[in-house]
């Protein structure tokens, strides 16, 4: 109960905050302009041959805009709620809340609400793009690699197309997508949202070891990302190849190479290090 | 009854102890008062009391039972610290409500008249951070005395104040003390120890020692 | 900061450099000549035989991340906490920002020459091939291109983030940068401007100088180019600085 009480005060505290007004207008803008291009793109396009609501989404691979997304991504999940616990060193306003909730309730307060802010910057504005796109576009199943009488059609679906050794081929979690795009989609959004909010934390426990230079905060999970990229550069000489960019495990696209491990890690790492982090922040003194 | 007792209370930072073997009894609804020097320990004194620092040796024990700082304590406690504030982007009322919704023990009602107790408005639409000195030590006062706390840790309480703000201060912890509450105030202003204690502690170089009263 | 902080962010770059090229190392060595191997690993190239154009690589800007990160609050932070003391002594204002940012100048030099020349060592461990003049004439552009977008980018963050403080100001910059990056790369769908080649050059970040190899003038001429932008960066820095109303400041801090 007492946890509750201290999430629900920081969680206030979050969404009046400018850092998260600021997070989530980024991410808003970015579904707005995402959806107004695809608009654009498709407004002498004669209905049959335009592509399927699910495929201009902007949280699929071929989305015009990605890039800018992807770039811009890591260091947008910060903004939320990460840079609360130094706010509170800052201005001294912390002897008021320890005080009041007890350092365990504080810091645990602090690691769920990095995670349910970052969650809300994306689950929210994607769920509105996912809206825009289904009223606006088609639903008739042209998909951006082609369409049912296409020949690469099943091949991208069942990978068979896929000439490298490999640990995964083909569009995951098949069924769903073959039974309801806009479920799938869903679910992927859910993904990306669970990923951002693991990503926030990850920076929301970095800032308790540090006493200033908020500006730091961005170094944690953009670090990831590189890494990331750079591992799936040397995968590629191994036997196997497995995708080591995070990014293709939270975006809808058909890449190959994609094990259950990699975010199975990332996962198991952010909950020991949260773990311990929690522990060092509830025995140090801020003095 | 309220009452604080201290053994054998350490407080090593940095291979300097800051308290010496301090051991308190403190009882019922008295005002006790601390002077020292600067750096003598009095601030740090207050953080232990308070559960916001771990003693290296010794306990701390407010109604019977010891002090968490990990955990939340049962007993409620109300502090004014140096140099701490409030979030300055928010008002003074949304501050304290905010601080409030953390034990929902008070509503919006007894935030404003906390704030109305310290001569502040309570609809006062500037920031905290457009507040002056002596505007935020009274906000940190409301904070402290909004809950109606048992025990009340005030340093330096009557810091940047006008003279109506020192008389309103003394007003607050005289009707602290009344109410039931242990009232714990340092401060280098001889009169307000002189005017407001019913008993004195001198602070030197982490030591405490009880001050004789003419 | 002080200054053992300051070199020891600058020389960071070396061992990050070399840790993320580990693999390079132990690969085969390429027949590519040392300024091409160079200017493809920060850069990247867009555009037809005809067209070609250098662009920053936005999945490779770790180097410019981390210059922004950790210098992006060095000059608002002490005009934060002393500029009542310091500009209550000081005669002009101005001439402690020129010096500030001129500072900030020299550490981007270092900072890119550090990175080059890690770079260049990689490079030469990498390729069968010698230094030649070419080679050389590619690095002394590449440092003028890098230096002049980490002093004006750092130096932008540090003036935004007097107002708003050093995150909102750091992800505003390089939300700009990505932009400009962006439209680098899409430079031929913009409508009239994007006929014409050399409208690139008003892009500071399409490294357009690289693509005119065999013409020094307008090499030459897009340093300068360079120079400017940086000079007037620092002018309207000046400017601004001088002013802002001392100890007034209303703005949260992110």
């Amino acid at each position: 109960m007492d946890l509750l009480k201290s999430i629900k005060m920081q969680f206030i505290l979050m969404i009046n905050s400018i850092s998260f007004k600021v997070g989530f207008s980024i991410v808003m803008i970015y579904v707005l302009t995402s959806y107004i291009v695809s608009l654009i793109s498709n407004m002498s396009t004669d209905i049959a041959f335009m592509y399927s609501a699910h495929a201009l989404f902007c949280g699929v691979e071929f989305s015009k805009l990605r890039t800018i997304f992807e770039v811009v991504f890591p260091f947008l999940v910060v903004f939320p709620f990460s840079f609360s616990y130094l706010t509170d060193l800052s201005v001294k306003i912390h002897p008021y809340l320890l005080g009041r909730m007890g350092r365990r309730n504080y810091f645990a307060g602090k690691i769920v609400t990095n995670f349910i802010g970052s969650f809300i910057i994306i689950f929210v504005p994607f769920c509105v793009n996912l809206l825009l796109c289904y009223i606006t576009f088609p639903w008739n199943n042209n998909h951006i690699f082609g369409d049912y009488n296409a020949l690469n059609y099943a091949s991208e679906l069942l990978g068979t197309n896929v000439t490298i050794n490999t640990v995964q081929s083909g569009v995951p979690f098949l069924k769903l997508f073959l039974y309801s795009p806009l479920a799938y989609n869903l679910m992927y959004i859910c993904i990306f949202s669970v990923f951002s909010g693991l990503a926030s934390a990850l920076s929301g426990i970095v800032s308790f070891y540090i006493k200033n230079y908020k500006i730091l905060l961005f170094i944690p999970v953009y670090l990831l990302f590189y890494i990331g990229n750079f591992l799936n550069i040397l995968s590629v000489r191994f036997d196997k190849y497995i995708n080591f960019r995070l990014m293709d495990y939270i975006y809808v696209n058909p890449s190959f190479g994609r094990s259950f491990v990699v975010p199975l890690c990332f996962v198991v790492f952010m909950l020991v290090a949260s773990f311990f982090s929690f522990r060092y922040a509830c025995k140090k003194e801020e003095l | 009854m309220h009452y604080i007792e201290t053994r054998n209370l350490n407080k090593e930072l940095k291979g300097n102890l800051v308290l010496k073997d301090v051991n308190l009894n403190l009882r019922g609804d008295k005002i006790y008062g601390i002077v020292g020097k600067n750096g003598s320990g009095k601030t740090m004194l207050f953080r232990v009391l308070s559960g916001l620092v771990r003693p290296s040796s010794g306990k701390v024990l407010l109604d019977g039972n010891e002090i968490h700082v990990e955990k939340h304590n049962a007993a409620k406690i109300g502090l004014v610290i140096e140099n701490a504030s409030l979030y300055p982007a928010f008002t003074g009322l949304k501050n304290l409500m905010l601080l409030a919704k953390i034990n929902n023990y008070i509503v919006e009602e007894e935030v404003r008249d906390a704030i109305k107790r310290v001569g502040l408005d309570p609809d006062d639409k500037r920031v905290v951070r457009k507040y002056s000195l002596g505007m935020k030590q009274r906000i940190a006062i409301a904070q402290a005395i909004m809950e109606k706390p048992d025990f009340l840790f005030l340093d330096e309480p009557t810091n940047a104040l006008d003279a109506e703000g020192v008389e309103i201060v003394r007003n607050i912890i005289r009707e602290e003390a009344k109410r039931g509450a242990l009232v714990f105030l340092a401060s280098h202003n001889v009169e307000d120890i002189d005017i407001l204690c019913d008993e004195t502690f001198k602070m030197a170089e982490g030591s405490l020692y009880q001050e004789a009263r003419e | 900061m002080s200054i053992w902080g300051k070199i020891t962010r600058t020389i960071s770059i070396v061992p990050i450099t070399f840790l993320f090229s580990l693999y390079l190392l132990i690969s085969d060595k390429q027949d590519i000549s040392i300024g091409s191997m160079l200017t493809h690993r920060i850069l990247g190239q867009v555009g037809g035989e005809s067209s070609k154009a250098f662009v920053l690589v936005l999945s490779n800007l770790l180097y410019l991340v981390l210059f922004n990160i950790f210098f992006g609050n060095i000059i608002s932070e002490e005009f934060r906490f002393s500029s009542v003391y310091l500009f209550s002594r000081l005669k002009n204002r101005k001439v402690w920002f020129y010096k500030k940012a001129s500072e900030m100048l020299m550490i981007a030099s270092i900072y890119t020459l550090l990175f080059l020349g890690s770079n260049i060592f990689i490079c030469m461990f990498c390729s069968i091939r010698k230094i030649e003049i070419n080679d050389i004439k590619v690095f002394l552009v590449l440092f003028g291109l890098i230096t002049m977008i980490l002093a004006i980018t750092t130096t932008l963050i540090n003036l935004v983030s007097i107002r708003l403080g050093s995150t909102t100001a750091f992800i505003t910059v390089y939300i700009c940068v990505v932009i400009l990056v962006f439209i680098s790369l899409e430079h031929e769908n913009i409508p009239f401007l994007g006929k014409y080649y050399y409208t690139r050059v008003f892009n500071p970040l399409s490294g357009v100088a690289l693509n005119l190899s065999e013409n020094l003038i307008a090499q030459c001429i897009i340093l300068v180019y360079y120079l400017v932008l940086i000079t007037l960066t620092f002018i309207l820095g000046g400017n601004y600085i001088n002013g802002i109303d001392i100890a007034l400041i209303d703005c949260e801090s992110v």
